[in-house]
Parts: structure tokens; C-alpha cells; sequence
């Protein structure tokens, strides 16, 4: 048997799961260079809710975990084809010339498309996963000194008890169909800027004619777009930047490495330091961690 | 499958007596100051200790005490000048057993076998009192009685201070006790308590029975002031001590007839959660 046995039940468990989903974040940008385009991202969540449920198995399994994402921001960069429009006169003069025209203009060069989906909700569908105990030695520990100093000295040696996934599910971003309506605009404000201090009246006849050249199509084959805007950005996040993955590697990290459900200090400290005296304190020996239907029990012997 | 150790409770700890009795060998080995007590001329004198004491490197390293110095023993009556005699106490060693008995075989005076829910102990103390050399004793010059030079406001004549030869005795003390929570120092506490004691071939009775009264009460008192264990070092830090959302406290009975419980040679505490907004 056994020195010590601490026991939490699973609603505890569930307590301790909670925190764990609380104190998880995640923030990543980046960008780079896909050939006809470039693109960058800048992303930030939180996870909320889920459900926990432990197994006879010694398994954990936890679904259903909301991926909140604060920030959700994309833009995509390319070089719009140079072409020109106008050059029309709309009211020509009776005798020479024309009364109202409207003057040809060239546009082309670079374009960026910003998306921002901030506040979307994703999930995680599931986490498989078991229960690790580790023994943690700080690496900033200092050489050769006794387990008193390094504590002294801030850098105690530690017993940690991880949730240690085998795996994580995580959903792809759904991006909302409404998407392509935004490009649509975010493509024509652009295109509107090119087109330089005219009437908006006047933009609007070219921007007519654009349409009717089939800009969006001409976007699309540059960026290489076979479907909806909508369904590009949507591969963008989830393949080409990969988020679904750096979700899943992150929350994997998180569980098994950053945030232990449980930890103290080895030696651990029974009497505290006091007038002058050392503190007192019991070397742990073999912990472990299991997790059965009804509970996470954790075992441990004194050393010597 | 077994019945789960949270079936009525949150949270359960359990330790083992073979745990606490190697707890209680750290603790004697680094806070040796706890079990040793003498007055300055004992403490210096690493020969004349009535037991030799083993500590820890760091006790050594950061230059803590070995034993707590106490004043010199008073001779009654002697005030001019007030002389003392010095001693030396020592608790060597200690040992727990946690019902049902298989560590400690109780004398026949604590009316063996244990009963349960309680715990046993034996422990052994060693002592003597400094017994002066004569001509140190001849040496004393008589001074002012203190209670004269103080009515006139001088100070009382310096004590006198005869180291002596130690002969040092030990007593094998049994005890048998219980836990109880306490609130201390703010705290939910374990507090174990002493309700029975022996010493092994003590004569007269009284004798005895005075000398039991003043370790119980040493005993019960130090367990108190010292060694009370607050529940979030039982259960080892428990990550759930330090959510803001979750307030721990004893399991009531029902559904937990004994909490704390001492059974299957064990110290079993159970624990129930409340969560808050």
C-alpha cells in the first residue's frame, strides 16, 4: 500500500477541468509568401465550456469545447492585372466633341483583401486522453546544491500530475457564406480607391463596366480560386495557415506540458520556515496518477 | 471493482502510519530543535547529550539549532543569589501505529488491544539534570536577598549558574490518542490528541501518574502549538485548495460516521466541495 492516497471525485475533476479550459489561450500572426499571393494572419482565443466524462479505462475524454476566437484576422495580398476603363462620352456635344465623358482609367498593381471574422466560434470535438505524472527539475535549478537551496533560490523541484492527450479533435473554421457579399465590397472600396478622386456617381458607372469585365473572376484567377471566395478563405485558415492544426498542437502542449492539474514541490514543505528555522520538508516518492469512472486517485510514498 | 474513496465525499487523503512515521523522522531530523531541549552549557556539549542526535546537512548548512536552550532549573528558595542547575530533555525517538494495532504492543495499562479509531504511540525521552560539583555549590557567595534589594530598586543579584555531570536516564512512554479537526490559526486543521499515556517501570504511582501528566501535557500542548497539520498540506497543495470557485470542508456525518478517521492503518480525511459563482 501505498504512504499517501489523495482522491478527487469526478465533479472535483471537473472542477480542476474547468480551470484548466479557463487559463487556456492562444495567440499566433504570421505571413508569407503562397506564389501569386501573399497572405497573413493574426489570431487570438479562448476555450469555454465542454464536457468531461473519465472511464474505467483509465482514459479521460472531454467534447464539445468551444473555440472562442477573439481575434480572427486574415488579408490576402496579390497583384491585380493592369487594365483600363472609360474613356466614354456619355453626353457628346452636338457640334464637336463631347459635354460629359467619363476619362479612361488604368488601375492594377497591389490589392489586399483584409477578412476579419473576429468573435467566430469554432470546437474542439474531442480529447482523448490519460493521466501523466511527471518529475519536473527546473533548468535554471543551480548546480550541486541541495533541494533547500533551489528552493531558496525559487527553483524547487516539482511533482506533476498532466492530462496527457492521445488525441485532439479539432472542427475546421466554418467561414459564413455572408463572407463573399463582404469581399464583394472589400473588392470594390478597393477598386473605388484606385479609381481616384472622381464623383462617386462616376465610380459607380465604372465600377459597373468592371463587374461587367468580370473583376471577381479575374481576382479568382489570380488567387487561383475555384469555388467561392468564401470556401477559399475558409481553406486558407484551416490548410494553408493551418490553424486547425496549431489549435490542436497548442491545446496538446497546453494539457500535457504547460498547465499540470496538479503540483507541488519536492521536497514538499510540511513545517514552514520559522524564526531562523529551516523549513521542514518530506522527499515524495513514486507518484502516480490514475483515473477510473468515479475518480482521480493519486498515490505517493514517503522517502526515506 | 472496489468501493470508490470519494463515494460520500470530494476529496479523501489518506496517510499511512509507515508514512507518518517516516514524516516523523524528517521532522526530528530537521527541526531537531523541536525534541531537544537543555540549557546553554547542554547544548554546547555534544558529548554530554543524554542521546546522540542525527540532523540533516541543511540543518547544519544554515546553522540551525540542535537544541532549544532553556533557562537554567531553579533551585526553590535560593533568590541571593538565585542559582540554577542545568539539564537536558530529549524525545529520540518516535513512533505511530494507526488502529487497528500491528506496530506497537500497548502495555497492559492502556488496555490493549486498541480501539478503533484511535492511534498509538511510543516514544522514547531521555533526561538529566546537572548534578554540580560540591565545591562549586561551596562557591556561592550569599548576596542581598532580592526581595529587600528590590524594595529599594537595586537590581536582583546575577543568577548563578552550575553546570553539572549529567546522568542521564530514558523513559519508554506509551500513549494512545485520537484526531479532531480544529480551526487554528484560521485554518481547518488535524489536531491529534493524547487521551492515555504509560511509562514503563516508573515507582512510586503517583510518581508515575505525575510525571505522565506533565509529558501528556507537554505532548498535547506541542501537537497544538506545532504540529497541527491544515488539511491543504495534508492533501499536498490539491490544485482545488487554490480555485477562487471551490470552498473545501469536512464531510458531516452522515454520511461519513468519522472524519477525521484512524482505520486500516490509516489517517483518512474526507472532504466536500462547494462551488461558488
Amino acid at each position: 500500500m501505498s504512504d499517501v492516497t489523495i482522491a478527487a471525485s469526478a465533479s472535483a475533476f471537473k472542477q480542476l477541468f474547468n480551470a484548466l479550459i479557463d487559463n487556456f489561450t492562444f495567440s499566433k500572426s504570421d505571413s508569407a509568401s503562397y506564389g501569386p499571393f501573399s497572405a497573413s494572419y493574426s489570431v487570438a482565443l479562448h476555450l469555454e465550456d465542454g464536457t468531461l466524462s473519465l472511464h474505467d479505462d483509465g482514459t479521460i475524454e472531454i467534447q464539445d469545447v468551444d473555440i472562442v476566437w477573439d481575434t480572427l484576422k486574415a488579408s490576402a495580398c496579390f497583384d491585380l492585372p493592369g487594365f483600363c476603363v472609360g474613356g466614354w462620352c456619355i453626353v457628346p456635344d452636338p457640334w464637336n466633341g463631347c459635354l460629359v465623358g467619363i476619362p479612361k482609367i488604368c488601375i492594377g498593381g497591389p490589392i489586399c483583401i483584409p477578412v476579419d471574422l473576429s468573435g467566430l466560434v469554432s470546437e474542439i470535438t474531442d480529447v482523448k486522453a490519460s493521466l501523466l505524472a511527471k518529475y519536473y527539475v527546473d533548468p535554471a535549478r543551480p548546480a550541486n546544491v541541495t533541494d533547500l537551496a533551489a528552493e531558496f533560490a525559487g527553483h524547487p523541484n516539482k511533482w506533476q500530475v498532466y492530462i496527457d492527450p492521445v488525441w485532439v479533435h479539432v472542427d475546421p473554421i466554418n467561414v459564413p457564406d455572408t463572407l463573399e457579399n463582404i469581399i464583394e465590397n472589400i473588392i470594390k472600396n478597393a477598386i473605388y480607391n484606385m479609381l481616384g478622386p472622381l464623383p462617386d456617381w462616376m465610380k459607380d458607372i465604372l465600377w459597373a463596366a468592371i463587374q461587367a469585365i468580370g473583376i471577381l473572376d479575374i481576382i479568382k484567377g489570380v488567387l487561383g480560386i475555384v469555388g467561392s471566395i468564401a470556401d477559399w478563405f475558409e481553406n486558407l485558415f484551416n490548410s494553408v495557415f493551418d490553424l486547425v492544426g496549431l489549435v490542436e498542437t497548442a491545446v496538446a502542449d497546453y494539457f500535457a506540458n504547460k498547465y499540470p492539474i496538479y503540483e507541488f514541490e519536492d521536497p514538499y514543505p510540511i513545517l514552514p520556515a520559522s524564526g531562523g528555522l529551516i523549513p521542514v520538508k518530506i522527499p515524495i516518492r513514486n507518484l502516480a496518477a490514475t483515473i477510473n469512472s468515479h475518480e482521480m486517485i493519486v498515490t505517493a510514498d514517503v522517502g526515506a | 471493482m472496489s468501493t470508490p474513496f470519494t463515494q460520500n465525499c470530494d476529496l479523501y487523503g489518506a496517510v499511512h502510519e509507515n508514512g507518518v512515521n517516516k514524516i516523523i523522522t524528517h521532522i526530528m531530523r530537521q527541526r531537531p530543535s523541536l525534541f531537544n531541549y537543555g540549557t546553554a552549557d547542554v547544548a554546547k556539549n555534544v558529548e554530554g547529550w543524554c542521546s546522540k542526535v542525527v540532523v540533516t546537512q541543511d540543518v547544519r548548512n544554515y546553522n540551525n539549532p540542535i537544541f532549544t536552550v532553556e533557562n537554567y532549573l531553579p533551585i526553590f528558595g535560593a533568590d541571593s543569589p538565585p542559582v540554577g542547575l542545568s539539564f537536558c530533555a530529549q524525545l529520540s525517538s518516535a513512533k505511530i501505529d494507526f488502529h487497528p494495532s500491528n506496530v506497537i504492543k500497548l502495555p497492559a495499562e492502556l488496555t490493549p488491544p486498541l480501539q478503533p479509531q484511535r492511534f498509538a504511540m511510543s516514544f522514547r525521552i531521555c533526561g538529566s539534570i546537572g548534578c554540580p560539583p560540591e565545591q562549586e555549590v561551596d562557591g556561592i557567595q550569599p548576596t542581598q536577598p532580592a526581595g529587600q534589594a528590590s524594595d529599594v530598586g537595586l537590581k536582583s543579584p546575577p543568577p548563578v549558574n552550575l553546570p553539572g555531570r549529567l546522568n542521564c536516564f530514558c523513559l519508554d512512554v506509551y500513549a494512545i490518542g485520537h484526531f479532531e479537526r480544529a480551526t487554528i490559526l484560521g485554518k481547518e486543521s488535524l489536531l491529534g490528541k493524547l487521551d492515555d499515556m504509560d511509562i514503563v517501570d516508573i515507582k512510586p504511582d503517583a510518581l508515575e501518574q505525575n510525571i505522565i501528566c506533565y509529558l501528556k501535557t507537554a505532548v498535547n500542548v506541542i501537537l497544538r502549538e506545532k504540529l497541527t497539520i491544515p488539511y491543504e498540506k495534508f492533501f499536498f497543495s490539491f490544485s482545488l485548495f487554490h480555485l477562487a470557485t471551490v470552498s473545501l470542508s469536512a464531510t458531516p456525518n452522515p454520511p461519513i460516521p468519522n472524519n477525521p478517521a484512524v482505520e486500516d492503518d490509516q489517517l483518512k480525511v474526507f472532504l466536500t466541495m462547494k462551488v461558488g459563482p
